[in-house]
Parts: C-alpha cells; structure tokens; sequence
C-alpha cells in the first residue's frame, strides 16, 4: 500500500533519472514527491513516448513520479532505450503544453459514514474534527487522478484538502470493499475491487472505476479531475442496483475540448 | 465474465474428430490458465499474471505444437485429473519433473501422450520443483480479457470465469492438431531451464557470520530500481547471505527469511512501478520477491531486480528453499535475456518422437525394452526409431 508521504515544492528543474528495473523495464523518475508539476510532466513523457512509437517498447506505465518502460529486451537494448528517451526529453517531452490527454471531469457520488465509511468518525477525531466538517472538506477539493495503480482500475487522487492530511492506520485490513473512497496520508483514493488497505474508508460509490462490461473497463484516467457529492444511503442502494445490471450511471461533465482533447 | 467455455464458431468447424474436451475429475492443488501473460494494461492497474515458469510452459506447448505463450494449465505441485471427453486429445506435461499417472500407468513428465476418451491423466506430486505446465494440442475455447488468456486469481476474471480448475469444469478444444503421428518427448529435458543450481559457498551475513552452509540456489539480479535506498552494508548482506523462501510464497510474490536490510533513509517512496521479479524491501527489513500476479505499483523500495532469465528458476522455488542473490550488469542481464529468447525459440528442433505410445504400453514392450520401472528413459539402445 502506498505509504504516508511529505508533500514539497516542486523543483524547477526538469531533471530526471533512468533508473534500471530488470532487463525489461527501466523507470524515468521525474521525482521523488508528491507534486502536480512532475505528474504533469509524467503524463507529458507518456504522451511523448507513445507518439514517438520506439521500437521494443511493449508498456508505460505512469506514476505519481516517474514513468516505467517495459521493453522487449531482444528488440532494443537497454543503451539505445537510454538514447532514445534522452533524446526525446531533450527534444521537450517533459513540458508541460506538449501533447497531454485532456482531463475529463467527473462528480462522483459518495455515501459517507456508517457501513460505507467505517472510518469517518474515527478519521475525524484523530483530524480534531466534525464529521460533517470532514465531509465538508472532501466535498470541496478538486482531486485529480494522479495515477491508477496496485489493482484494477485502483484510482489514486492529488490534492487533498491539507486539513485532511492524515497517516495511514498502523494495521491494514485485510479487506476493504470496492468503491471505497479513502484517504491516506497527503492522497485520497477511490479503490475497485476488494483489496487489503491501511486508509482511513470515509465512504463509498456505487461507481464502478473498474468494469469489464464496459466497452472500456476504467473509467478514469491519469489527468482527470474529480469532485464528490455526499448521496444519502437510499440514493447509494438505487445506483449500486443499476451499477450491478452494468449500466453507466456516472458520465463526465465536460466533453475534451481543444485539438489535444481526444483520449488516447 | 466472458470468460465461460464456448462452441466452437463457424469459420472453426472441421472434421467432428478434431474437436474435443477436457474434464476436470478431481481438482489438484491450483490449477490455472495462464499463458504468455497480460500485456499492455498495468499503466490501468492489471499486472501481466501469465505462467510463472515461462520456459517450462514454452516446452509443454513445444510438445503438443503450439504457439510457446499458448494458453496452459499450470499446476502447483499436483495436477487435477483430467479426462478427455468428446474426441481424442493431445496433451503435454513439462515443467517440474514427477511422474505422469495415464489410466493407472505412470510415466514421465516433459512429454505428450495420446488420450482417447475417457482417458485420464493426472501430473502427481512433483520430485522436486513446485511447477508443471499441461498443454493441450489446439486452442482452448475460452475468451481472452484484454488480450490474454491468463487467471488474474484476485479480480476474478481470464481464464476460466477468473478462478481455479474445479471438479465438473469443461474445457472445450478446438483446432486440435489430428494426433496421428507419434508422441513426443524433450530428451534435454525443460527442467535444465529451471533446475534449482546449488550454490557451492558457504553463506555468511555482512559480519561474517556464517548464516546457511545448505545448498542455496543462485538468483541473478540487477541493481535498482532504488538501491540508493539503501546502505552499503545492506547491499552486502543482500548479496552474502542465504534467504529462504517463507510459506508466505505464491504467484503474487514471495517472502524471504533472512538478514535485514536497512535502509538509508526511510522506507517509504512515492509509490512507483514493480516489475516482475523486483525485491522490494518494507519497513521490517525482509526482502520480497515481487512476481506475475503482484500489484501494479507500490511504496516501498526495491533494492534489485532479478533477471528475466532466472525468472523460470525462481519459480520452482518454494517454501523452506534457500537462494542467493548475485548481482550481474546491465549488458550480461541482456544477453541473458536474447538467449532465453532463442532457447524457446529453437525448442521444436529439440524434440523427439516418443515412440511408446499409451496404447502400446503392454507387457511384452516393457519387457522387449526393459522399461521394467514403467518409465520410458530413450537410450540408444531401447530407441529403435532414432534417425
């Protein structure tokens, strides 16, 4: 599970590393925090890389901060992959009005507390806060959807209110239902499927980040940027029905506008 | 979802005797499809799964003529038995040697054997090794998601409706090569690939403490992603000590008994991208092998990277095994990676017809080629086809 971290100040320069993973991957780390700026620039890279089409590049894999290429070790070497990304970040790759997939914007429905958020009374306490005012603050940030990671269609957020920043609990539950919209450290969450979790669970979406009905089964991408909407339990059943049936019950707000909008 | 046994479509339909079934009579262990493994889709969270041991699977589809990332089954230690249903069907066993039961005769692994309906095989418990690979002549009828045939076991879907074999499952086989011509057998045998090689030092920790003189497995890796994590002494420790794998061991990783690492400053990253084979290092300073069905991302360090190439050998690895990790560079993981490649690649000229088929299996052959342990071992005596 992802742990607690510092947010800092992003650093003006763009500097990167490639740092080695085996002899089919090398990760391009942009940075080592927390930072609209790098995951920016991670998506810019991604981007970059997939127009420029290289040869033996199989997969690439966006994070908070860093970008991972997994290559084909028979079709390219590990130097020529070196020149090749050296050169395209030389050629601008990493900034930030290069060809990035346009967010979408969503509002996401979330019913808090009880069994859909077993932790909002405990999170709000450890917080020195109300409940409501808990509520309050999540429903007022704009999160953006920094990367999707650890499981299936497993939704990582920017941009929690720091009045809600908070260390993970010290004991993980095993099990954690999906849909459950969290928080942890300096991130929000919105999970997918049943996993093991160590963040405090303040509610639940009847929204499916992760459906292999759908023609295409994640609903969210790197970029976006989400708002949630407080739903009383009722409206949650009702929903949580249609989800099950397969049905779309959550649209994005704005259509991609501009040249770069289309998704890639 | 999708993932159910379907007809044969149109466009497949030849002769009524190229198609066939397998049934699941008793389930083994942990039975799974899985293949060459899930590609594209862990930038949405979906590790790649596919066949721990890829070379061993590479065989058993060698065995029967398919593709080397072909759609098998892999066991865990035992298989289920199967029946063939419906028509005749060729199938491959490889990977982890043990004996092979066809309708109560037991035979070798690393070979394809002939079933007639209502034969049943079953792979028993493996010698050593914790993995086989059932391959079956054709294509079995199952859908892919997001383009592979593999068991993603925690979300529940590929494979079979994303779970385990189970007693009553039918498999459907379609394009099935018409098994005329003789079995075949892989004389080098898989297993060489993957065969557990014993480390002849004695294994000490960082203070030269002797920590294992038992046998310890050698496991090539590269440096990295985050060694700078860590301090020197802990990169020394990594590389002199014996660890051995924890019953906390399956497809999604294993964790290692051993000396701590420490790290140098602090245990938590940015989570950032695993590769398969990645040792990450938590805070409790025990290593874990991060393997196919691992989580996509994670945030804690990753101090080495095992080569691709020593995958296939890590995964016949289990519970209460030693290993030691061995760094190696850049430029020499590569090579290893190419020749693993042209290994797979050149195994169809590596095969041999096994002339004994199941139904020849009678006395008088046994006798005529003293086959008196019912195990078919080719020599150049007792292999009167050769050339």
């Amino acid at each position: 599970m992802t742990p607690a971290i510092d947010a800092r100040e992003a650093s003006d320069e763009k500097a990167y590393r490639l740092l080695p993973a085996g002899d089919r991957a090398v990760t391009v780390e942009l940075g080592a925090v927390v930072d609209p700026v790098i995951n920016a620039r991670v998506r810019a890279l991604d981007a970059a890389i997939a127009n420029a089409a290289l040869p033996g590049i199989i997969e690439a894999i966006p994070t908070y901060r860093s970008l991972q290429l997994v290559y084909d070790p028979v079709r390219i070497s590990p130097e020529d992959l070196r020149d090749h990304i050296d050169a395209l970040i030389r050629d601008g790759a990493l900034d930030d009005d290069h060809a990035v997939h346009q967010g979408r914007h969503w509002t996401v429905p979330v019913a808090y507390g009880g069994d859909n958020g077993m932790d909002l009374d405990s999170a709000a306490d450890l917080l020195g806060l109300s409940a409501d005012d808990v509520m309050d603050l999540h429903q007022s940030a704009e999160f953006t959807v920094a990367m999707i990671g650890f499981q299936p269609g497993f939704t990582y957020l920017s941009g929690l209110p720091e009045a809600l920043h908070l260390s993970r609990m010290d004991t993980p539950r095993t099990v954690t239902p999906s849909g459950s919209v969290s928080i942890g450290g300096i991130q929000g969450a919105i999970s997918s499927v049943v996993a093991p979790s160590a963040w405090h669970l303040l509610g639940r979406t009847p929204v499916r980040a992760f459906d292999l009905r759908r023609e295409d089964p994640f609903l969210f991408r790197p970029g976006d940027t989400i708002r949630f909407s407080r739903i009383d339990t009722a409206t949650f059943g009702e929903l949580a029905k249609r989800a099950d049936r397969g049905e779309d019950i959550l649209a994005p707000e704005t259509p991609p506008a501009g040249p770069n909008g289309a998704d890639a | 979802m999708g993932s159910t046994p379907t007809n044969m479509t149109a466009g497949e339909s030849d002769t009524p005797r190229r198609r066939a079934a397998l049934r699941i009579v008793q389930a083994g262990p942990l039975d799974l499809i899985q293949d060459g493994g899930r590609i594209g889709f862990q930038r949405y969270g979906v590790g790649p799964s596919g066949a721990m041991d890829s070379r061993a699977l590479a065989v058993a589809n060698a065995l029967v003529g398919n593709a080397p990332d072909a759609p098998a089954i892999e066991f865990l230690q035992a298989s289920s038995t199967i029946e063939a249903v419906d028509g005749p069907l060729r199938i491959a066993v490889a990977g982890a040697p043990g004996p092979v039961d066809l309708n109560g005769r037991v035979w070798e692994s690393n070979r394809s054997f002939t079933l007639a309906p209502g034969d049943r095989l079953r792979a028993g418990p493996r010698s050593e090794g914790q993995r086989g690979y059932i391959a079956v002549a054709g294509r079995f009828c199952l859908t892919p998601v997001m383009g592979s045939y593999s068991t993603h076991l925690r979300a529940g879907f590929g494979g079979l409706d994303g779970r385990a074999l189970a007693p009553g499952d039918i498999l459907d086989v379609s394009g099935a090569a018409p098994p005329d011509g003789p079995d075949s057998l892989f004389p080098d045998d898989a297993w060489i690939g993957g065969r557990p090689v014993a480390a002849p030092e004695t294994a000490t920790d960082a203070m030269g403490e002797i920590t294992s003189d038992g046998p310890a497995t050698v496991i090539r890796v590269l440096a990295g992603p985050q060694d700078d994590h860590f301090t020197p002494e802990a990169i020394e420790t990594f590389t002199r000590s014996v660890y051995v794998i924890s019953k906390d061991a399956d497809r999604m990783g294993y964790r290692l008994t051993g000396p701590t690492l420490a790290h140098a400053d602090g245990y938590n990253i940015v989570s950032d991208a695993i590769a398969t084979g990645s040792v990450q290092v938590p805070g409790a300073g025990t290593p874990i092998i991060l393997l196919a069905d691992r989580q996509t991302t994670g945030g804690f360090p990753k101090i080495a990277t095992v080569v691709s190439a020593d995958l296939p050998r890590l995964a016949q690895l289990g519970p209460g095994d030693g290993l030691r990790f061995r760094f190696v560079s850049a430029a020499d993981a590569a090579k290893l990676a190419v020749a693993d490649h042209d290994w797979k690649a050149g195994l169809p000229s590596h095969l041999q017809p096994a002339v004994l088929r199941p139904e020849d299996m009678t006395a008088e052959h046994l006798l005529e080629h003293n086959l008196v342990t019912a195990f078919w071992q080719p020599t150049d005596d007792n292999f009167p086809f050769r050339g």
